[in-house]
C-alpha cells in the first residue's frame, strides 16, 4: 500500500470557501520537498475561513487554492 | 513505510525512527549522539517563554513597538536583542487580542510551535484532542482551559505550519498602569501566548 502523500493542506479545510488575507512569501513547497524535490518553491498565503463568531486562519500553498466560481 | 499520514504517528514509532537515524549517522561518521545533545542543549537554553513575555511586556509599554511587532515580528524580536539565530530562518507573526477578537494557536497537522519564544511545547498542545477540537469548537476548548469569552468576542484560530509560527499578544490586564516592563512580563503566561489563557 502507498502511504498518503505528504501535504500541508489540512483535510478539514478541503472544499471550503476562504479569502486570502495575506501573501506570506515564496517558500520551499513542502509537498514536493517531501518526495526529494528540494528546489520546488511556491507562493504561500494566509487564508481566512470566516464563520459566524469564529474564523480559522491557515497558511496554504498556491496550488491548494482554486478561484471562487 | 506504513500507511499513517504525517502527524499521526505514535510517539514510540517516531522515537524508534529517530534512534535508528542517529545510529545510521553515527555509523557513517556524520555526527555523534553527544554532538546532537550539545546542539539541542544550546537551542533549549535560549528557547524559553521569558522571550515571549519580554516581547509582550514591551508591546504593552510601548505602542510604537507593538505596531512594529504586529507589522513585522522578526524585526521587532531582533530589536529587543532576542537571539533567534539558532532558530533561523523560521518566520514569526504576532497576532493581537483586542476587546472584540481573541486569538488562539494550533497546528492541526503536527505540532508546529514558536519554540524559540515559548520554550518546548506542553503535552496538551501536541495532543490529538486539542489539535482536532480547537478548530471545531474553539469556545468549548477555551472554556475547558478556564477562559470563558463573552459571546461578542470573535475567536480567530491560527492553524500554523512549519513556514510561519504565531504568537499571541494578550490584552494588557486592567489595573497595571504604572507597572514596569519587568512587572508586566511576570504577568504573561505561556498559555496566554498560545491563546488558551487571557494573559
Amino acid at each position: 500500500m502507498n502511504p498518503a502523500p505528504h501535504t500541508r493542506l489540512p483535510r478539514y479545510l478541503e472544499g471550503r470557501h476562504g479569502r486570502v488575507e495575506r501573501f506570506v512569501g515564496v517558500v520551499p513547497f513542502a509537498d514536493e520537498r517531501a518526495i526529494g524535490n528540494g528546489d520546488a518553491k511556491q507562493a504561500l498565503y494566509t487564508v481566512c475561513f470566516h464563520g459566524d463568531d469564529v474564523s480559522i486562519m491557515a497558511d496554504l500553498f498556491e496550488s491548494y487554492l482554486e478561484a471562487d466560481a | 513505510m506504513t500507511t499513517h499520514s504525517h502527524g499521526h504517528e505514535s510517539s514510540a514509532g517516531a522515537s524508534n525512527r529517530v534512534k535508528e537515524l542517529v545510529a545510521q549517522l553515527e555509523r557513517r561518521g556524520i555526527t555523534t549522539e553527544s554532538e546532537l545533545d550539545r546542539i539541542v542543549e544550546k537551542f533549549l537554553l535560549k528557547a524559553t517563554p521569558l522571550n515571549g513575555a519580554h516581547l509582550v511586556a514591551r508591546a504593552w509599554s510601548d505602542p510604537a513597538f507593538k505596531a512594529r511587532l504586529i507589522a513585522d515580528a522578526g524585526a521587532a524580536i531582533a530589536e529587543l536583542g532576542i537571539d533567534m539565530s539558532h532558530w533561523a530562518p523560521v518566520k514569526v507573526r504576532a497576532v493581537e487580542n483586542t476587546a472584540r477578537e481573541h486569538n488562539v494557536i494550533v497546528c492541526t497537522l503536527c505540532s508546529c510551535y514558536p519554540i524559540a519564544l515559548l520554550g518546548p511545547s506542553p503535552a496538551w498542545y501536541k495532543s490529538e484532542g486539542y489539535r482536532s477540537r480547537v478548530v471545531r469548537d474553539p469556545r468549548g476548548v477555551l472554556t475547558e482551559f478556564g477562559l470563558s469569552l463573552d459571546s461578542s468576542v470573535h475567536v480567530s484560530v491560527w492553524d500554523s505550519t512549519a513556514e510561519l509560527r504565531y504568537i499571541v499578544v494578550p490584552l494588557r490586564p486592567p489595573g497595571t498602569e504604572g507597572f514596569t516592563e519587568e512587572q508586566l512580563a511576570k504577568l504573561v503566561t505561556r498559555n496566554g501566548l498560545i491563546g488558551t489563557a487571557a494573559v
